[in-house]
């Protein structure tokens, strides 16, 4: 039987799908953690970052009339936020220019939180999919008993 | 009786690429740019049963589509949650369909051949 009618690659797919969507979660919570951080590698203030996927697409199914199907997602880059930092008058910080200004990371913590429900809820369809294609694995099993 | 088995491993099939196209989609909820992708395997199996040529629906093949009807999201991606889950759902009670068939194919076989 060819490959691509079999179950298995089903569940492989969904697997990059949470791995994808768990990476998206450590930069949601690493960008939460440093919403504060005014010295982060570098000497400057935090900047947040953002997942972009990408989609890999199967190679075997080229045939002609054919789409081909999505093997997976990939984390494709981690990028950094262009928005520029925060000034806050804070004259005691050590971190602060000579006017008494401190550069803070821009972070919105309600926005990362959106995102973060974002990522639970793909990261649960890709486990409702896992669920369903083993449910359907056993279920070929079961012929002929 | 053997052409009712090796429509219902056609359908079989096309279940397990349909379930992995889903899988694709699902995964695939949060990529700019991604149009969902569609299998289609009915159409082309009613279309060769009615011709009544046998070599046809022995060649009928499920086909991968892309499907650009939903809307569109900002970021140039038509994926929605609640349609994969419903045509997932679908796709696994037919595939239980198919396997259960097949089941009662091979019991009635086996009745057949024990004579019972």
């Amino acid at each position: 039987m060819p490959n691509e009618f079999n179950i298995m690659p089903a569940m492989r797919v969904s697997a990059t799908g949470l791995d994808a969507e768990s990476r998206r979660m450590e930069v949601i919570a690493n960008n939460i953690a440093n919403a504060n951080t005014t010295a982060a590698p570098g000497g400057n203030a935090y900047h947040r970052k953002q997942v972009i996927f990408a989609a890999k697409l199967a190679s075997e199914m080229n045939k002609m009339g054919q789409e081909r199907v999505a093997a997976g997602v990939e984390v494709k880059q981690v990028a950094e936020d262009t928005r520029p930092d925060k000034l806050v008058y804070r004259p005691g910080h050590p971190d602060a220019d000579k006017d008494g200004n401190v550069r803070m990371p821009d972070i919105n913590v309600l926005e990362e939180m959106v995102d973060m429900m974002g990522a639970t809820r793909a990261y649960e369809a890709n486990l409702a999919a896992i669920k369903t294609s083993r449910a359907m694995a056993t279920q070929a099993l079961g012929i002929g008993r | 009786m053997s052409d009712t088995i090796q429509i219902l491993n056609k359908l079989m099939d096309s279940c397990a690429l349909r379930q992995r196209v889903i899988a694709g989609n699902l995964a695939n909820i949060n990529t700019p740019g991604y149009t969902r992708r569609e299998v289609e395997f009915q159409k082309v199996l009613s279309e060769a049963i009615r011709s009544g040529n046998d070599d046809k629906v022995a060649e009928a093949a499920p086909k991968v589509v892309l499907d650009q009807s939903g809307p569109y999201r900002r970021d140039g991606n038509n994926v929605s949650v609640q349609t994969e889950m419903e045509v997932m759902s679908d796709n696994s009670l037919l595939y239980n369909l198919a396997t259960t068939a097949i089941s009662r194919k091979y019991a009635g076989l086996h009745k057949a051949i024990g004579g019972k």
